[in-house]
C-alpha cells in the first residue's frame, strides 16, 4: 500500500497540528544561500582530493569489491548512457502556485514506469485545515528527492542505491538484496518494496462490473497476455521493465527518457508546468534563476538530507481568485468580476516571472528541454 | 574434586540433555519447515510491507544477538572481570548458546531478504559506507571466533581459551554497537535516535547475558548438587539482579526524558506504546513477566532455606527474563515502523502490522535449528572437554602449558 493510499484509509489521526513541528519546518526560514553546496560543481561527482570519511570507507568497500570483482561479480558502469549529464546537478522545482493538483503527474509515472497497483513514485500529500467555511485545501506534490546527503543510499549494504550523473540516486535491481533498509532510512517514505510479481493485479478474474465488463484478466488475454496492455517497453532503456519480487524500487528521475534526452514523464505530462526540471550548477537554468528570486522549501530539511525537489509560493487562492465563500466572500461576485480576476491572475503570473532585467523566466518545457540537452 | 566416579552420572545426564534438544529441535524444525517453504519458495513475506518493512524476524535477529554477544560478554566479565574461577567449566556451554544464537540471527534474517540468495553481495561486493555492512562482517568474524573457541574448549587448549575470550569482547562489543547505531542513526525513526540504542542494546546484552550464564549454570554445570554448585547460583544470581536493576534504571531515565521533551515525533509514539492497542505486549510480557516478576522471584528466594526451591526458583527467573526478553528489540523495532510522524500535516499515521503465521513458523524453524546445533554441540564439545577435564591432572602435578587444570573445579 502506498503512503497517500494508506492516508486515506488510516483510522488513526493521534497527534494535531503541533506550532513547534512548524517552526521547524517553516518553509519561510531558508535563504537561497543554503542551498550553495547543491551548486558546487562537484556536488554531483567529488572531486578526489575532497574525500570524506564515508568516501574513504567506500574506497575500502571498493577494495573488497576487486576482490568481489575476481570472483566474478563485475559491476557494470552506473553512468552508461547519462554522459551528457556529467558535471550537472538536477533538481526540480514545484511551483505550488502553478500546481491544480490534478494528479497528472501522478498518472504519467504510474504508466511511464510501469507501476504496480499500490506504487507510486510520484505522488501527493493532501492537507486540509481551518473550519468550513474558512477551509484550506494543500496539495503537495512528492517524489524522491533525491536527497544530496541521501540517506537511503548511506545505508544500502550493496551499493544497489548509488549516485549516477546529475546527482541522481539511482536503485540498480540486479545488486538489490532486499533488505530494505533504504525504505527504514528514507524520511520521505519515497522507496517502495516489491513483493510478489509485477502486475499481479491484472490476473484478478472476477468481471470489474458484472456482467458488463471484462476481467483483468480476460482483458490482458485480448492483449496476448504476455505484457499487460499499458507496458510501456521504453522503461527497459535503464533497469528493468518491471521490477521483481523481493526488491524495492523508486523515482530514478526517468533516467531512461534522461538517456534519450527527453525530460521526466511527470514534468512533461505537467498541465501547468507546475514541474520545473533543470540543472542547479548552471546559472541560467530556469530552476536556477526561480530559486534566487522565491524562497524555496523543501521536506523536511532540518534533516540535513539536502532533498534536490524545491518548493516555491503556495497556492494562495485568496491572491488571484474571487473569494465565494466565507470572510473574504466578494458580495458582489458575478461572471464579470470573475472574468477580471482570471485577467489579473495571469497578469500577476506573467510579472512574477518576468520582473527580472534579464527577461521572463521562461518555463516551459522547450526551454526545459533546451537548457539541459541543448 | 571432579572424578572417573562423578563423570558418569555428568555425561548421562548431558546424553539426556542431548537427545531432549535434538529431539524438540527436530519437531520444531518440522513444525516450521512450511513456513520455510513458503518464505524460500514462494517469497511469501507474511505481512511485511512497504510501511512496515521489518518485524518479527528482524526483532528475532536482534534478540539473538543480544544473546549472543551478552551471554559471552557477561561470561568474560563474571570470569576474567569478576574473577569467578568456577566459572571456567561452564565456557563451552556458554561459547555454545552464544553460536546457535549467531545461527539463530543469521537465519532470522537470511528470511528476512527479499532476494536471500543474493546474500553473498554484501560479502563479496560489500560497500562499507553501510552498517549494515559492518554488521555482516561483525558477525562472520563474531562466528569465527566463537568457532574456534569451542574446538579449543574441545582440544582442551586453555591459551587459546583465554585469547580467544579477550578478543571476543571487543568483537562483541562493536556487533552490539553497530547493531544499536545502524538503527539508531536513522533520521527517519526519530524514536531510535531518541533511544539511543547502542548505549541500551550493550546494557541489554549484559542484562539478559547474565541470565544465560545464569540458566545454563543451573541446567547444565557439571558439579550440580555440590555446594559449589549451590553458590555459584546464589552469586550469580545477585549479579543478574543488579544488571536487571541497571537496566531498568536506564530504560526509565530514557523514557522520562523522551516524555519531558514532548517531541512529538517521538512522544507520541512513546505514548502508543505505553497505551495503544499493542501496550500489553510492553505491559504483560516485557515489564511483568520479564521484568518484575523475576526481579520479585530473585529476590524472595534470597529468604528462603531449601536449596532447591531456591535454585528453582532461579531456574524460572532467569528463564522467565530470558523467554519474555524477545520483548525489547520487539516494542524497538515495530512501533518505529508502525507508527510514523507525518511532518506534513503534523499527525502521527499507524500502520498495521501483526506477525503473519508465515513469519511465526519460520521462527519455530530457527528455534529448532538452533536446538539442533546445541544438541550436537553437546556432542563434539561438551562432552569431550569434560572427558578432558576429568583426566587432566590435579593441582601440584607437573601440568604442560596446553592441560586444562584451569578447568578444573574443587568440590567444596
Ligand atoms: S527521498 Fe528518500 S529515496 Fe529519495 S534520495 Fe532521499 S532518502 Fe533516498
Ligand atoms: S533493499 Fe536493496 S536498495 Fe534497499 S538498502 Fe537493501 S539492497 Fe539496498
Amino acid at each position: 500500500m502506498s503512503r497517500s493510499k494508506t492516508v486515506k484509509t488510516q483510522n488513526t489521526l493521534i497527534s494535531e497540528t503541533n506550532a513547534k513541528e512548524e517552526q521547524i519546518e517553516n518553509p519561510g526560514s531558508g535563504t537561497h544561500s543554503r542551498y550553495k553546496n547543491l551548486r558546487s560543481p562537484e556536488s554531483g561527482s567529488p572531486k578526489s582530493g575532497d574525500l570524506s570519511r564515508r568516501d574513504f570507507l567506500k574506497s575500502m568497500g571498493t577494495g573488497a569489491a576487486v576482490v568481489g570483482i575476481a570472483g566474478g561479480c563485475s559491476r557494470a558502469d552506473a553512468n552508461e548512457g547519462l554522459e551528457h549529464l556529467e558535471g550537472t546537478n538536477l533538481v526540480m522545482v514545484i511551483d505550488l502556485q502553478r500546481c491544480t493538483g490534478c494528479g497528472g503527474c501522478d498518472l504519467a509515472c504510474k504508466s511511464e514506469n510501469n507501476l504496480r497497483e499500490g506504487h507510486f513514485w510520484s505522488h501527493h500529500i493532501t492537507t486540509t485545515s481551518g473550519k468550513f467555511p474558512n477551509v484550506r485545501y494543500e496539495y503537495l506534490p512528492t517524489l524522491c528527492n533525491h536527497c544530496e546527503n541521501a540517506p537511503c543510499e548511506k545505508a544500502c549494504p550493496t551499493s544497489a542505491l548509488h549516485k549516477v550523473n546529475g546527482g541522481i540516486t539511482a536503485h540498480d535491481p540486479q545488486k538489490c538484496i532486499g533488505c530494505r533498509a533504504c525504505i527504514i532510512n528514507c524520511p520521505y517514505g519515497e522507496v517502495s518494496a516489491h513483493f510478489g510479481q509485477p502486475h499481479e493485479e491484472w490476473q484478478e478474474e472476477e468481471e470489474l462490473i458484472a456482467g458488463v465488463t471484462g476481467s483483468a484478466k480476460s482483458t490482458l488475454e485480448d492483449v496476448g497476455g504476455e505484457r499487460i496492455p499499458i507496458y510501456n517497453n521504453e522503461r527497459e532503456n535503464h533497469g528493468l521493465g518491471n521490477r521483481h519480487h523481493g526488491i524495492v524500487e523508486k523515482c530514478d528521475f526517468c533516467l531512461h527518457r534522461l538517456r534519450e534526452k527527453k525530460l521526466p514523464a511527470c514534468v512533461k505530462r505537467c498541465p501547468t508546468d507546475a514541474r520545473i526540471f533543470g540543472d542547479l550548477n548552471d546559472p541560467n537554468s530556469s530552476v536556477s534563476r526561480i530559486l534566487s528570486r522565491y524562497r524555496p522549501f523543501r521536506r523536511m530539511e532540518h534533516l540535513g538530507t539536502q532533498p534536490k525537489v524545491f518548493y516555491v509560493r503556495s497556492f494562495n487562492a485568496a491572491a488571484d481568485y474571487p473569494q465565494t465563500k466565507g470572510e473574504l466572500a466578494e458580495v458582489d461576485t458575478n461572471e464579470e468580476r470573475a472574468g477580471e480576476f482570471f485577467s489579473q491572475m495571469q497578469q500577476n503570473q506573467t510579472e512574477r516571472y518576468g520582473r527580472d532585467e534579464d527577461g521572463a523566466i521562461d518555463i516551459t518545457k522547450l526551454a526545459q528541454q533546451e537548457q539541459l540537452f541543448g | 574434586m571432579t572424578t572417573a566416579e562423578t563423570a558418569t552420572p555428568y555425561l548421562n545426564r548431558t546424553s539426556k540433555q542431548f537427545r531432549i534438544a535434538l529431539i524438540l529441535g527436530i519437531i520444531a524444525l518440522v513444525l516450521g519447515a512450511f513456513g520455510v517453504f513458503r518464505v524460500l519458495a514462494l517469497g511469501n513475506l507474511g505481512n511485511l510491507s512497504t510501511e512496515v518493512p521489518w518485524g518479527l524476524w528482524v526483532g528475532l535477529y536482534e534478540y539473538f544477538v543480544l544473546l549472543e554477544v551478552g551471554a559471552v560478554l557477561s561470561f568474560i566479565l563474571l570470569r576474567y572481570g569478576a574473577g569467578i574461577r568456577e566459572l571456567d567449566r561452564l565456557g563451552p556451554i556458554i561459547m555454545l548458546t552464544a553460536l546457535a544464537a549467531l545461527v539463530g540471527a543469521l537465519v532470522s534474517i537470511f528470511h528476512d531478504l527479499g532476494q536471500p540468495f543474493r546474500v553473498w553481495r554484501p560479502i563479496l561486493a560489500p560497500d562499507f559506507g553501510s552498517l549494515l555492512t559492518w554488521m555482516i562482517w561483525l558477525h562472520l568474524a563474531y562466528m569465527i571466533i566463537l568457532v574456534i573457541e569451542l574446538w579449543a574448549y574441545r582440544l582442551g587448549r586453555k591459551d587459546i581459551v583465554k585469547n580467544m575470550a579477550y578478543i571476543s569482547v571487543p568483537a562483541g562489543a562493536a556487533l552490539v554497537a553497530v547493531l544499536g547505531s545502524f538503527l539508531s542513526v536513522a533520521a527517519a525513526r526519530p524514536l531510535w535516535n531518541d533511544l539511543l540504542l547502542p548505549v541500551v542494546y550493550l546494557i541489554s546484552a549484559f542484562v539478559v547475558g547474565t541470565g544465560v550464564v545464569l540458566l545454563q549454570h543451573l541446567l547444565f554445570s557439571p558439579d550440580r548438587g555440590e555446594t559449589i554448585y549451590y553458590r555459584l547460583a546464589y552469586r550469580l544470581g545477585r549479579w543478574f539482579i543488579a544488571w536487571i536493576l541497571v537496566g531498568m534504571f536506564t530504560a526509565l531515565t530514557i523514557s522520562l526524558v523522551m516524555t519531558y521533551a514532548e517531541v512529538p515525533a517521538t512522544a507520541a509514539i512513546l505514548r502508543q506504546m505505553l497505551t495503544g492497542d499493542y501496550a500489553w505486549t510492553l505491559w504483560v510480557f516485557h515489564v511483568g513477566l520479564g521484568i518484575l516478576l523475576p526481579i520479585g522471584l530473585l529476590f524472595w528466594q534470597e529468604k528462603i532455606h531449601d536449596r532447591r526451591i531456591r535454585v528453582r526458583t532461579l531456574k524460572a527467573a532467569s528463564g522467565l527474563m530470558i523467554a519474555n526478553f524477545l520483548m525489547v528489540p520487539m516494542n524497538v523495532v515495530i512501533p518505529a515502523v508502525a507508527y510514523r510522524y507525518d511532518h506534513v500535516r503534523n499527525i502521527l499515521v499507524r500502520f498495521e502490522y501483526f506477525p503473519h503465521l508465515v513469519e511465526w513458523l519460520v521462527m519455530f524453524f530457527v528455534i529448532g535449528l538452533m536446538l539442533v546445533i546445541f544438541a550436537a554441540g553437546i556432542r563434539l564439545v561438551i562432552q569431550p572437554f569434560y572427558k578432558i577435564a576429568i583426566q587432566a591432572p590435579v593441582a601440584g602435578e607437573a601440568a604442560g602449558p596446553d592441560s586444562n587444570e584451569d578447568f578444573k573445579t574443587e568440590k567444596q
